[in-house]
């Protein structure tokens, strides 16, 4: 194949890419979380090339071949051509796949360096000191045991029980011969229709489908909104009766701008299943508090709403329900709140909201539940999406844009680079880097802020320098402009000031401040900050829908794509596998005619 | 590299397993958890004691049969529809009109009508409109009536919506003397002074329009007065002679011995 950039996706195989670059600047690969791949040999013809592993810190001049090994997560591995000519580039991936090998940067971990005290401020606000390196070890070990703990809580209850995870609970067996060694099986494939597919391991707390089938199970849906209601605030406001599409519980958007206390919708109806004797057919009723800005949920599902009350929410609020939770303002990601820095014991409702504008897709969190969402991660997109919605009890979410679904991993991945945040020796001033919310835009930007420590009087000279993704050494000068790294670039003379610069690529920029004290010792300190575009795997329905414009998960976990006009009911199949050690057994998700493994 | 074409579906111990444990409900091999649940959720509100509606319950629970609509039959209020075995009997005001859901063939043999052939029947009763919603054969037709008995409903207010519309004003009765009170058909009770502590109301009220309940499976009594329309002769129909041979093979209790 010959691309400018090849990218691994994550339900993509291991093996053996090659690319060629013909009198373009840059090849590359760039690896993602699924899987960690190790290059083993690249090997490339050039005179004047060189290998850029990371994001420059391991640097090969490429004359006839080149080998390095290590572990890539995320990273860009870029080979750049200097000059004119051809540079033909083989990278060999070995290992076996791993399902999660990667460490992803937990939303936990905030809360545990909210441990710390104010004062800390670099262990408190930066995100990727060494001291939080470690504690998002332990944070990641947390959310696993939440996720379980979690899914054991949930299945307390009909409403909540979890069913759409563990492949339905419903596998196909197979007994492994006596002459295989279970812990050795690194490939099953399976023959359907007379053509054999290579299965994956199934990973169970984030299952990336191999493709999507529409659900014989459930009919199409005609739907020409999903919303049943939206109302400014008033005393006593009064709505209804509606017929449900589809058996669901009830979504809320509530917006306030003052704290309301006694807030209530009062939901009155048939609940599911409704009885299909008329003696057992009696209304239902719920109260739903409000008392925070953002999104809300009735705990029945429903099947016909009589009457919908609200009381209590004041004049300037503004309240929205749908039947189904398309095209909300935003998705909730209810199992990952957010934590803020200066916040030590408090929970931010967490969200997903697409930003067409900006062409990003937003991690967003309800700032102190009052003051409107606000920005704490994003994710670049290369094309438009229309809806998001998340997966209930994983770690996996769906969009949808044009024909196609976007299965994607919720949890942010980790920066590369986390060793630049570590300090020989203390530096004068100190750097935190923040997204930039008043300049918002397809162009994100980054603040530097320089952040004075004890030493901070001795100060002489400082500069910034700024390592992009691809490896260009820039020095960063104070209007945010950038200027050619050498020795004696971008130097000034005063206390450090913040600025902000825009980021044009992908992946981990490394930002550093240098320091001179009076004299002469130099000091400094980095920043990795992630500049993420969003990673998916991708199906493409045109045979399936014409567009798709919403997508959402109904009360009982199913997934629903939304036309505009219709409701689609497709479901996700893996093509995966479990191999059972102990039972030497292989369980795969999806009936074949035959199965073979080695 | 081995190979296999002996592949055994098999269920995993999902969470819906675990929360059907209570219901004393378990996942039928290849039943997928959502299907399950969405069982659960019917066990949930299903009456599933002795009662006609509880035993069809949880029949349809444990085999995994369906209870649905077949039909929706409008009437005039006063209206009293009731199925029967092998009859549906529509009561409008003196007038009872008899729908037969199934016919006795010479050799006293039954043979089942389908509902589409009963709908177009009920249909030709005055003021009785009734729509086909699915096709079934007689003996899925539930036993049913529309109208329902309500003991002893609290009343705590002078003026009151009872629980249940469709309330036959002929048919109600207090625990309490109340004087002069006022009741409409849609529930709407008004006394003549506040209630007096711990009075109730009997009464009975009617659904129309009403859907009628078919099911998967027949289930019907040997008890069932019906029965006695489908006797020719004095000769009672042989599949009913087959259940009772049936059920005396079972349970020797019935022969003396």
């Amino acid at each position: 194949m010959a691309k400018s950039l090849w990218r691994e996706q994550p339900g993509n195989r291991l093996g053996e890419y090659s690319v060629l670059a013909n009198g373009s600047p840059r090849v590359g690969w760039e690896f993602f979380e699924s899987y960690s791949p190790v290059v083993s040999s690249l090997s490339g013809t050039s005179s004047a090339s060189e290998l850029v592993h990371g994001t420059g810190k391991i640097r090969t001049a490429l004359a006839g071949s080149a080998a390095v090994s290590s572990r890539l997560h995320g990273t860009l591995v870029p080979i750049a051509l200097s000059g004119a000519g051809q540079l033909s580039v083989t990278v060999r991936t070995l290992g076996t796949a791993k399902p999660y090998s990667f460490v992803p940067f937990s939303h936990l971990t905030q809360e545990l360096l909210n441990y710390f005290d104010h004062k800390d401020v670099r262990t408190r606000e930066l995100p990727y000191t060494l001291d939080a390196q470690l504690l998002n070890l332990a944070a990641v070990g947390i959310d696993a045991l939440q996720q379980r703990l979690g899914r054991e809580t949930s299945a307390a209850a009909l409403e909540t029980c979890p069913v759409a995870i563990d492949n339905g609970g419903c596998y196909y067996h197979l007994d492994l011969d006596s002459s295989t060694d279970p812990t050795q099986i690194s490939s099953v494939q399976g023959q359907r229709n007379g053509q054999w597919i290579t299965l994956r391991p199934y990973d169970d707390t984030c299952p990336v489908p191999a493709r999507y089938e529409l659900d014989s199970s459930r009919n199409r849906i005609y739907l020409p909104s999903p919303l049943l209601f939206e109302s400014d605030g008033g005393d006593v406001l009064e709505f209804g009766p509606f017929t449900l599409a589809v058996p669901n519980k009830l979504s809320f958007w509530v917006d306030v701008d003052t704290p309301v206390f006694g807030a209530e919708i009062l939901i009155e109806g048939e609940r599911y299943p409704k009885p299909v004797w008329a003696d057992q057919q009696h209304q239902s009723s719920e109260t739903v508090l409000v008392n925070l800005q953002g999104a809300a949920e009735s705990t029945t599902t429903w099947v016909t709403i009589s009457r919908v009350t609200v009381r209590g929410l004041p004049a300037s609020g503004h309240l929205r329900c749908w039947q189904m939770p398309l095209q909300m303002p935003a998705a909730t990601d209810a199992d990952r709140p957010f934590v803020h820095h200066g916040f030590r014991y408090t929970r931010f409702p967490r969200y997903w909201q697409i930003s067409p504008s900006e062409n990003l897709l937003k991690e967003m969190y309800m700032e102190d539940n009052l003051a409107g969402l606000a920005h704490a991660q994003s994710y670049s997109l290369q094309v438009p999406l229309a809806d998001v919605a998340v997966e209930p009890h994983t770690w996996g979410a769906v969009a949808v844009g044009g024909t196609k679904v976007y299965y994607f991993d919720r949890r942010q991945p980790t920066p590369s680079n986390l060793d630049v945040a570590a300090l020989k020796k203390e530096p004068l001033y100190g750097l935190n880097c923040v997204y930039d919310q008043m300049r918002p835009g397809a162009a994100r930007f980054v603040v530097v802020l320089p952040v004075a420590y004890a030493g901070a009087s001795n100060l002489q000279r400082w500069r910034y320098l700024v390592e992009q993704p691809d490896g260009g050494l820039y020095a960063l000068l104070p209007n945010g402009t950038y200027a050619p790294y050498s020795g004696g670039a971008g130097w000034q003379i005063g206390a450090p000031t913040a600025t902000s610069m825009p980021l044009v690529q992908t992946g981990t920029y490394v930002i550093t401040i240098e320091c001179l004290d009076l004299n002469g010792n130099l000091t400094s300190d980095s920043f990795p900050y992630p500049n993420l575009a969003f990673s998916s795997t991708v199906f493409d329905l045109s045979s399936l829908v014409p567009s798709l414009v919403g997508v959402a998960y109904d009360s009982l976990q199913q997934l629903w794509l939304w036309t505009g006009q219709y409701l689609v009911p497709v479901c996700p199949r893996y093509d995966a596998y479990i191999v059972d050690a102990d039972t030497r057994s292989i369980y795969v998700t999806d009936p074949f005619d035959q199965i073979q493994y080695a | 590299m081995p190979n296999t074409s002996y592949l055994r579906q098999i269920n995993s111990t999902s969470y819906a397993d675990v929360a059907g444990l209570p219901f004393g409900l378990s996942r039928r091999v290849g039943e997928s958890a959502i299907s399950f649940v969405q069982r659960l959720y019917s066990a949930a509100n299903s009456r599933r004691d002795h009662s006609y509606e509880g035993m069809l319950e949880e029949l349809a629970l444990r085999l995994g049969l369906g209870l649905y609509p077949g039909a929706t039959i409008t009437a005039p209020a006063g209206t009293t529809i009731t199925t029967g075995f092998g009859q549906i009997t529509v009561k409008t005001a003196d007038v009872q009109n008899t729908v037969p859901t199934a016919t006795v063939a010479a050799d006293t043999y039954i043979e089942w009508r389908t509902l589409a052939d009963v709908v177009a029947d009920l249909n030709q009763i005055a003021g009785v409109n009734a729509t086909l919603i699915k096709d079934v054969w007689g003996y899925q037709i539930a036993r049913q009536k529309n109208v329902f008995l309500v003991q002893n409903e609290p009343i705590s207010s002078q003026q009151q919506s009872l629980v249940h519309t469709g309330v036959r004003l002929d048919t109600v009765l207090f625990n309490q003397v109340t004087g002069t009170y006022a009741l409409t058909s849609d529930g709407k009770l008004s006394l003549p002074g506040a209630p007096q502590a711990g009075l109730s109301m009997t009464y009975q009220y009617e659904v129309l329009p009403y859907s009628l309940v078919c099911s998967d499976i027949g289930l019907f009594s040997l008890t069932d007065p019906a029965i006695n329309s489908l006797v020719r002769d004095g000769v009672l129909p042989y599949q009913i002679r087959e259940f009772i041979q049936a059920i005396m093979q079972q349970d020797r209790s019935y022969w003396a011995e």
